[in-house]
């Protein structure tokens, strides 16, 4: 995988989002230890003090000044944890009460928290007071020390900034490690990939085995790799095929048309050279057509058009057309059916395939022989021809339908060898399949349609994931 | 960029950045003026003999003799005043006040 | 028949012209759309056999379009290379009435050239045809020759039906299989054969004189035996 560069690597994202989402919660955590700690002791603080001015205000009503004054002066005497400040000044802001020396030059407003510091036996301290203006011109300072909330303060505030650091740090690592744990995982998708391309089709994507999403996407692109294969395969395999077998009647053509250019005694003759040639050509040009077909089936462009589709009628037509070539070869003709048999899809294709079933099945079939074709549906359609002809051997079975292929019985007999792939290629496209088996004696060849009822029976031919040829 | 280079370039930078505020703020923090100080009247040792006396006086009152406790704490308060402990002697007389004020059953002083 | 031939082919521009014109036809030809489409519609003709692909800008399916939109409805046959049924859907859908792939045997394109001729006359419904002694009821589906009842299956009857439309011109098996059976595909087995051959038992073998037959290298006809 090429390095584009630090920013636009999808990796880095991924590490920038992992970091970014640390930063952003240890940050709440931070904010939550502060209000638990520093923000808890200040609300306690503030408690304190609205409680003492409460206890205070209820002693002025009490008994007046005196009363208060009192009052202060216990709560002083009393105060065990050496924390309260008391300061009860006059109209003139002269000290009446109170523990202070005189009143604070800048605490001017009641209601709000100041913060003071304090000289304690020679040691400094903070504390928060707060004004309480009372009826009468007399004015009220009650204050707590929170010099240890200070510090707290200090404390907490010095360890965040270092953990910032060590955030800073991690989330650094861990996006790192995010990011090539990311470009690890694509490295081998990538590798694979670039392999194929190159040219060696044998490689796959390892799979974890974790069933985890970057497995599934494993799968996904080996099955697609799987098929490339299959499909570049075929290409060979046709191209082969094509060279092989069609090379026989091109050459046949092209020896009779020079065969004829050097003999030829008669215009005749020569005539009758150049028809033989033209019907060799025409014999080619049909193969072509076929393969073309084929092809043009396999690659799936046809699906669009499907629809419900009856196949009683097909049937009979089939009948009809080949019953009077079977009377002439002596052979019985049977099709057996229900009146309605639906089905999903092509129905020019499906013809076209239960025709050519029937078409092989005659050619085949010695005389007194039955060639029969029957339709059932039990969920799937099945579509059955049966011959008693030689059948094919259940070692050539997996061959038959390739394109071009005779089997070793049928040398002799006309036709290209493109009549069973044809039909492969026709079930395949349906999300169907051909069977082939043993009819004891002859050929049972059964056309398998997917269920027209299905939920959505597109979705099942689209999903069709038989090996193409 | 290799990954071991981000991490020191990373630590380089935010390192001397901590350093340098927290150094600061602690700077910051001592060297508020004196001026704006406050004192508070009640750790001196004035206070002190006056806590004394205080406790004294409600010992006088009480109808029953006072616990040891209270014996013990208001000694060794004023012993430590006497020697300069200022605030831990106060803390020691507050407590006896204290407990003196709160095991009387109410026995306030009134005047 | 007056015949328009619109191909840019050297080669099978003149065998076909040279053919039809050995046929007895008078055939006009052009080599590119422009002026194909210009002779199609200043010039009334019979037939026009139409390429699809052509150079000048305009190509097959465009001068057929145009033409039709001009109400023109001379008879028009494709010849194309490309084979997809598809692209066949989308020529007849395009207006015309017949579609031939390359490569074609002439007789082939002779066939349903003429044939087009036919479909061209606007004849009004028909109830009977008749040629020679052989009439074919269409309404009561009753096929009578010298008099004499004849009993066909009904595919045979649609057989003969379409040789008697055709008659006097070549009908070949690949139109029989889709004008009677509705196939567009060739089996691999002449089944059509099969199928003429016991229209005849039936038709002719009883009778004095054959009215149904094969022409060479091309398919069959059905006419008067000459004299």
């Amino acid at each position: 995988m090429t390095d584009r560069g630090l920013f636009r690597s999808a990796g880095f994202r991924f590490g920038a989002i992992y970091a970014l989402l640390l930063g952003l919660s240890a940050t709440a955590l931070a904010l939550f230890l502060w209000w638990a700690t520093a923000g808890l002791l200040d609300r306690q603080t503030e408690e304190a003090i609205n409680a003492d001015a409460q206890g205070l205000s209820e002693r002025w009503a009490e008994g007046g000044l005196p009363a208060l004054i009192v009052t202060i002066e216990d709560r002083l005497a009393q105060n065990v944890d050496d924390d309260a400040i008391y300061f009860l000044a006059d109209r003139a802001m002269h000290r009446v009460a109170g523990n202070l020396e005189r009143w604070p030059p800048n605490v001017n407003t009641a209601g709000g928290l100041y913060e003071l510091q304090v000289m304690r036996a020679g040691i400094k301290s903070l504390a928060n007071v707060q004004r309480f203006d009372l009826p009468g011109g007399f004015h009220l300072l009650i204050g707590r020390d929170v010099q240890v909330r200070a510090q707290l303060r200090g404390l907490l505030t010095d360890a965040l900034l270092w953990a910032i650091l060590v955030v800073g740090l991690m989330a650094t690592i861990g996006a790192l490690v995010v990011r090539n744990l990311f470009r690890r995982t694509l490295a081998n998708i990538s590798a694979t990939t670039s392999a194929i391309a190159s040219g060696d089709l044998a490689k796959r994507v390892r799979l974890t085995g974790r069933g985890d999403e970057f497995d599934q996407v494993a799968e996904v692109i080996n099955d697609m790799l799987e098929r490339i294969t299959r499909l570049m395969d075929g290409v060979r395999q046709v191209s082969n095929a094509i060279a092989h077998d069609l090379r026989t009647p091109i050459t046949r053509a092209r020896t009779r048309l020079e065969d004829a250019a050097i003999h030829a005694q008669t215009p005749d003759d020569l005539r009758a050279a150049i028809e033989r040639a033209t019907v060799d050509l025409d014999g080619i040009v049909g193969v072509f057509q076929a393969l073309l077909r084929i092809s043009e089936i396999e690659a799936g462009t046809r699906r669009s058009a499907f629809a419900r589709v009856d196949i009683a009628p097909m049937l009979i037509e089939i009948e009809e057309l080949y019953g009077l070539l079977a009377e002439e070869q002596g052979i019985s003709l049977a099709v057996v059916a229900a009146p309605e048999v639906p089905a999903y899809g092509d129905k020019a294709l499906i013809h076209q395939a239960i025709a050519n079933l029937v078409d092989n099945a005659v050619k085949f079939s010695p005389p007194g022989g039955t060639v029969r074709v029957t339709a059932s549906t039990r969920g799937k359609v099945d579509i059955t021809v049966t011959d008693e002809g030689p059948g094919i051997p259940a070692s050539e079975r997996a061959r038959a339908t390739e394109r071009f292929y005779r089997g070793e019985s049928a040398r002799s007999t006309p036709g290209s060898g493109l009549g069973l792939s044809l039909v492969a290629a026709v079930a395949n496209l349906h999300g169907g399949e051909l069977r082939l088996e043993d009819n004891n004696p002859g050929l049972r060849a059964i056309l398998v349609l997917p269920n027209p009822e299905d939920p959505d029976p597109r979705a099942a031919a689209l999903q069709a994931k038989h090996d193409f040829i | 960029m290799s990954p071991v280079r981000v991490i020191l370039i990373v630590c380089l930078a935010l390192a001397p950045c901590v350093w340098f505020v927290t150094a600061g703020r602690q700077v910051a923090a001592q060297q508020t003026g004196d001026n704006d100080t406050m004192q508070v009247t009640s750790d001196t040792p004035e206070y002190c003999q006056y806590l004394h006396t205080r406790v004294d006086s409600q010992v006088h009152l009480a109808s029953t003799p006072p616990p040891r406790e209270v014996t013990d704490l208001s000694a060794e308060g004023e012993r430590m005043c006497e020697h300069g402990q200022t605030r831990g002697g106060i803390m020691r007389l507050r407590r006896a006040l204290w407990l003196l004020m709160h095991e009387d059953g109410g026995a306030t002083l009134e005047r | 028949m007056r015949i328009l031939v619109v191909e840019d082919d050297k080669d099978v521009a003149g065998f076909v012209v040279r053919g039809l014109r050995e046929a007895g036809h008078v055939v006009e030809h052009a080599d590119n759309g422009r002026d194909g489409l210009f002779m199609a519609a200043s010039e009334a003709f019979d037939a026009v056999i139409l390429d699809r692909m052509l150079p000048g800008g305009i190509d097959g399916l465009k001068i057929l379009e145009t033409l039709r939109a001009q109400k023109n409805a001379v008879p028009v046959l494709i010849l194309s290379a490309m084979a997809e049924v598809d692209d066949r859907v989308k020529g007849l859908k395009a207006g015309s009435d017949d579609y031939l792939t390359k490569p074609f045997a002439f007789a082939e394109l002779l066939a349903r050239v003429e044939a087009l001729n036919r479909r061209g006359k606007g004849e009004g419904p028909v109830t009977k045809l008749v040629v020679e002694d052989l009439e074919l009821d269409l309404l009561s589906r009753q096929v009578k020759r010298g008099g004499q009842k004849i009993d066909l299956q009904p595919r045979e009857f649609r057989l003969l039906e379409y040789l008697m439309r055709h008659a006097g011109q070549v009908v070949t098996r690949t139109m029989l299989l889709e004008g009677v059976w509705d196939y567009h595909f060739d089996p691999q087995t002449n089944v059509i054969d099969v199928h003429v051959s016991r229209l005849r038992q039936k038709v002719d073998k009883p009778f004095p004189t054959g009215l149904i037959h094969t022409v060479r290298n091309a398919g069959y006809m059905l006419r008067a035996e000459q004299p």
